[in-house]
């Protein structure tokens, strides 16, 4: 055979294994559930996927029935659309008059010096903008938000670099207005919105404004077409009460609110009409990142050891389950919860456990019934390989959610 | 396809000796790179295995070039020309031969990655994803280390409109010929790497339209020169 053929036909081999051996690389790279206790069986029926993001390219892995499947996607259009319907904030606006004077604040950061002019004001105006590609749309939903022990809202004015010769010539620019603790960090205060915007077809949203103890005015549900720009307010809430979170269960809008410590969930039709109430007896230590639902039932954590399920169809609370605590050398993990499902009796949790160091078991799901663990299995990755913060940039992973 | 294997032996023969020595060299240095700087490993040997996958790949074309001028000033290219064979063995030997040389470069630094890790797999765990996914993706665009049929239908387009088009221009630089059109077609690959970014078979159907073109082209070229001499 003459040396060039024989050149040709090794690159080609080189070609194909090369290629071939990149492939298979890829393939054996994924996720397998692993049992750490208890029987799979226990699995049939439940889904889940697990989006990760290596450089630039999303492996998506789904659990079907115990079983472990996944796929590559070059863009991270698969993904969970992570927009503006997680974190909603307020534009605020002026409502009272100042309570003190300004103050100037000068900081250095990144070798600049920001100077911050600085008055608190009484109270502030929630007014919500909205936008999408084509159109945007502002909310004003006449509620205004008071200054308290907690929390207070400045007026402030932020210059880069430079100073301006009197407060006078503030006064005349508009400047912007947020509410800051005492310590002045950022407060817990109607302006942190999460989990009030919620969509069923990526054309309706609907948008319950947070509210506070020193909120006045009447809430209302809204209804948004963000691409229209246009919004609709559906019905006005009862007073008096602190709105916290509004989930889709089923085709139906739940109101979370709660007075006094006890918690109210109110059930309305997708027009805003109250179908059913349901509140606590005690008060909770409420969690807002913590709810999921799925076909009727709504799962709430109650508090750090127990979480419940709530029938929406008849507004009843359907069970009370306990959350799975693990430990580490005698040492209590920190459990993460990304998602709840409730099925049979038996609650599902995915969720991820840190130690103190901040290493992580992994992402896990755990059945339990009557505060038994039925199963517990453990997603890793077959090379076993540690996902710590510091290999965090490379695999990114998205939290994990139930497929109903 | 016997011509062109002979048309091959004939021309490209003198070359393998140093397109092995490149191969060589690219590897040993590739593993020195990863070797020095394998405790920090936060970009540093990222662009410097691209620029040297670049000069590799500059240096083969210069073989090439060089190759092509070697056989229009010896007269070796008029007479194969000349030469009762078909017009296409010519072409079909220098696709071959400067494919292979290309398809080579781009599979070592799979090689590469994978002598590397086999060293190191025990020590470095976390590395595994960052060696391959930094140093070959971001760059590349997912061209090279294909996970799934469309990678690879894509890589294996895309080496072939590379080869073509890089043989079109070589040959129109060397005879002085068309080299505006050679030009507009190495501007249409980048184009479509550029513009159908995300979308794979967008990018596989311009690549094989600008193979169908260069294919074209060079049978033309081919034909009016033959008949010149004739």
């Amino acid at each position: 055979m003459k040396k060039t053929s024989i050149f040709v036909l090794i690159a080609l081999l080189m070609l194909s294994v090369g290629i071939l051996s990149s492939f298979t690389m890829f393939q054996t790279m994924m996720y397998q559930l692993e049992d750490v206790q208890g029987d799979r069986q226990v699995l049939q029926g439940i889904s889940f996927k697990q989006p990760a993001i290596i450089g630039t390219v999303s492996m998506e892995t789904t659990v079907k029935n115990g079983e472990a499947s996944k796929t590559f996607l070059r863009d991270e259009r698969a993904l969970d659309k992570l927009s503006y319907v997680d974190y909603i904030s307020p534009s605020l606006e002026k409502a009272g008059e100042p309570i003190g004077e300004w103050a100037r604040i000068e900081e250095k950061q990144d070798m600049q010096t920001y100077i911050t002019y600085r008055q608190p004001v009484e109270s502030v105006a929630l007014i919500y903008p909205f936008f999408s590609k084509q159109k945007s749309v502002s909310i004003d939903t006449g509620l205004i938000d008071y200054s308290n022990e907690q929390y207070t809202y400045y007026h402030e004015h932020t210059l880069f670099n430079e100073d301006v010769e009197s407060i006078e010539e503030l006064k005349s620019e508009s400047g912007y207005y947020r509410a800051l603790t005492q310590e002045g960090e950022f407060s817990n205060s109607p302006t942190d919105n999460f989990n009030v915007l919620v969509t069923q077809n990526d054309v309706d949203y609907y948008f319950l404004p947070k509210t506070g103890a020193y909120t006045t005015g009447v809430n209302h549900l809204y209804k948004l077409r963000l691409e229209e720009g246009t919004y609709e307010q559906l019905t006005p809430l009862p007073e008096g009460r602190s709105y916290e979170t509004l989930v889709l269960v089923n085709d139906h809008l739940i109101v979370i609110s709660q007075k006094d410590g006890t918690l109210f969930y109110d059930k309305y039709d997708m027009e805003g009409t109250l179908l059913g109430s349901w509140n606590t007896t005690e008060p909770l230590n409420y969690q807002y990142y913590s709810i999921s639902s799925n076909d009727q039932y709504m799962i709430c954590r109650k508090n750090e050891e127990t979480l419940f399920v709530l029938d929406t169809d008849k507004m009843e609370l359907e069970a009370i389950e306990s959350v799975y605590i693990q430990e580490e050398d005698g040492k209590k993990l920190h459990p993460y919860f990304m998602d709840f499902h409730y099925k049979d009796g038996v609650v599902y949790s995915l969720a991820m456990y840190y130690s103190e160091t901040y290493v992580t078991t992994g992402i896990e799901i755990i059945a339990m019934k009557d505060g038994a663990v039925l199963y517990e299995g453990k997603l890793d990755y077959r090379e076993k390989e540690k996902i710590n913060n510091e290999s965090m940039g490379d695999v990114f992973h998205q939290g994990a959610r139930f497929i109903d | 396809m016997k011509d062109a294997q002979l048309i091959m032996e004939q021309t490209c023969r003198q070359d393998i000796k140093k397109l092995c020595v490149l191969y060589v060299s690219y590897v040993v240095l590739a593993m020195l790179l990863t070797f020095f700087d394998q405790q920090k490993f936060q970009g540093t040997t990222t662009v410097t295995s691209i620029a040297l996958f670049v000069i590799t790949f500059i240096l083969i074309t210069g073989i090439h070039r060089k190759r092509m001028k070697r056989m229009v000033s010896d007269g070796a290219f008029h007479r194969i020309l000349l030469l009762p064979v078909k017009r296409t063995s010519l072409l079909v030997s220098e696709f071959l031969f400067t494919f292979a040389s290309y398809a080579i470069l781009f599979i070592l630094p799979i090689i590469v990655w994978m002598l590397w890790y086999l060293n190191f797999q025990e020590q470095l765990p976390q590395l595994k994803f960052q060696f391959a996914i930094y140093s070959l993706f971001y760059f590349f665009d997912n061209l090279i280390m294909p996970f799934d049929a469309k990678g690879i239908l894509l890589f294996i387009i895309f080496l072939t409109a590379a080869t073509l088009t890089i043989n079109y221009l070589l040959l129109s630089f060397t005879i002085k010929d068309r080299q505006g059109i050679a030009v507009l077609f190495l501007l249409l690959m980048g184009l479509v790497a550029f513009i159908s970014k995300d979308d794979v078979l967008l990018k596989c159907g311009g690549y094989f339209l600008i193979s169908c073109f260069t294919v074209h082209a060079l049978c033309n070229m081919m034909r009016m020169n033959r008949r010149k001499r004739s």
